[in-house]
């Protein structure tokens, strides 16, 4: 009995950590621990705005906005990688070009755009540090773009990597759909700390 | 003709709709989010195209089908975008009217128009043989270069309108009163 | 053939977690959504009370 449960466990070890994973962020978010971790992150968004980031951010207008745009610039790129994979996953466009083809690709300039993506987020986050610390939607959209990355990384490529016609359909769709709304919160919260800062 | 665009501007300004609109603050953002958040599909296609174009991205698929495929997608984020757009000039228009950089965006927008005219052009006069190899023809790489550059310098100007840098109110008579086409004694947002 | 079973196993893991996380993220997303949509209603309401 207690040998095929471990058996059990140990072949659903991913689903597992997975769970766990998400139980976690759950008890933390709902616990005062995420007011304990949030009341010590104080003095690291203070600390942010005195790099060389920071300072350049608040003080050089047109820089930030610059970087600004290429965060946008680069967010588009995302979303059209993001799509394009999706959309295929779906069966809205390419269904005659092996999937594999279209997700690999796809996931190269995922991976290119996200770096672009982070670099100049970091940098308007030193910027603007002071404020954001205090608005709930740019910690809603930390949680989306943990959750996209965590996702893209142990979730969607471990398993599209695998032949897709072993793969439940319905699951497939899962993913897609799934990954089509992260992204998209990501980049609505986003766009959001800018309403709520003003 | 700055006068005749001010009056306009103004005319549409004096509409309730119009204030209604800029005075929302849910309505104005959700419009302005959509706007931004269509980049995702309108560029996030067009940039796949162009990259292919310059053998950067999918390098293994036939471009021109390629490029066929996600037109479609990227039409459709572009009606999006010039509605919302649209809606976003209407809700503030004389800022926008008066704003260099809106300006400066509409110029782009129009040179971005005219090079995607004689990329498609191009695009179907050299259909064929290339398709399969890494990187399009001459004159499709400089097409999609220049598509590149526009959508970059839209972009940048699109997010600068939000800044006030060069405003009517903030600004000298001079350069940056000229281009944003101050009127003297106007009515100043 | 055991070989085969061990990737038959790693990919009804692979499923089950992703149909985990999936349904999780829609969950939260129509709960997120559903609680914006109801503040944002409360607020406008209180501005123009109706």
């Amino acid at each position: 009995m207690s040998t095929s449960l471990a058996m059990t466990l140990d072949s659903y070890r991913r689903t597992i950590t997975t769970v766990a994973l998400v139980l976690i962020m759950l008890v933390f978010a709902l616990s005062s621990a995420r007011r304990a971790v949030w009341v010590d992150l104080y003095e690291f968004f203070l600390w942010m705005e005195t790099t060389w980031f920071g300072v350049i951010g608040k003080t050089w207008g047109a820089a930030f906005a610059v970087v600004e745009a290429f965060h946008l610039l680069a967010m588009a790129l995302l979303g059209g990688a993001v799509f394009v994979a999706d959309f295929r996953l779906l069966g809205w466009c390419f269904s005659d070009v092996p999937a594999q083809e279209i997700l690999d690709k796809a996931h190269k300039v995922f991976v290119v755009s996200l770096i672009v993506v982070l670099a100049t987020g970091v940098f308007m986050a030193c910027g603007v540090a002071g404020k954001i610390y205090w608005l709930p939607v740019f910690w809603y959209k930390m949680l989306a773009l943990a959750t996209g990355i965590l996702f893209v990384f142990f979730i969607k490529r471990p398993l599209l990597r695998r032949d897709l016609n072993d793969i439940n359909p319905r699951v497939i769709k899962l993913v897609a759909v799934t990954s089509i709304l992260i992204w998209v919160t990501v980049a609505a919260t986003g766009r959001w700390i800018g309403f709520a800062g003003s | 003709m700055n006068e005749l665009l001010y009056n306009f501007a103004m005319w549409l300004d004096s509409q309730e709709l119009s204030t209604l609109l800029h005075e929302s603050y849910y309505m104005y953002n959700w419009v302005e989010s959509t706007h931004v958040l269509t980049l995702m599909l309108c560029l996030g296609m067009l940039f796949l195209i162009d990259l292919r174009m310059l053998g950067l991205a999918f390098p293994n698929l036939p471009a021109n089908s390629l490029a066929e495929r996600l037109n479609m997608p990227m039409l459709i984020g572009f009606s999006i975008m010039v509605l919302t757009g649209l809606w976003l000039f209407y809700a503030v228009p004389v800022r926008n009217t008066q704003s260099v950089w809106f300006r400066f965006k509409m110029l782009l927008l129009i040179g971005a128009a005219i090079n995607a005219f004689l990329f498609h052009k191009n695009l179907h006069s050299a259909a064929g043989s290339w398709a399969a190899e890494i990187k399009a023809p001459k004159n499709l790489q400089i097409g999609a270069t220049l598509s590149l550059a526009f959508w970059i310098l839209i972009v940048i100007c699109g997010r600068f309108i939000a800044y006030d840098w060069f405003d009517c109110e903030y600004t000298e008579p001079g350069l940056a009163q000229f281009l944003s086409g101050c009127i003297d004694g106007q009515t100043v947002f | 053939m055991n070989d085969e079973a061990g990737r038959d196993k790693e990919l009804a893991d692979l499923e089950t977690a992703a149909t985990a996380v999936g349904v999780t993220v829609m969950v939260f997303f129509v709960v997120y959504w559903a609680a914006q949509i109801a503040t944002t209603y409360d607020l406008l309401a209180m501005a123009y009370g109706w």
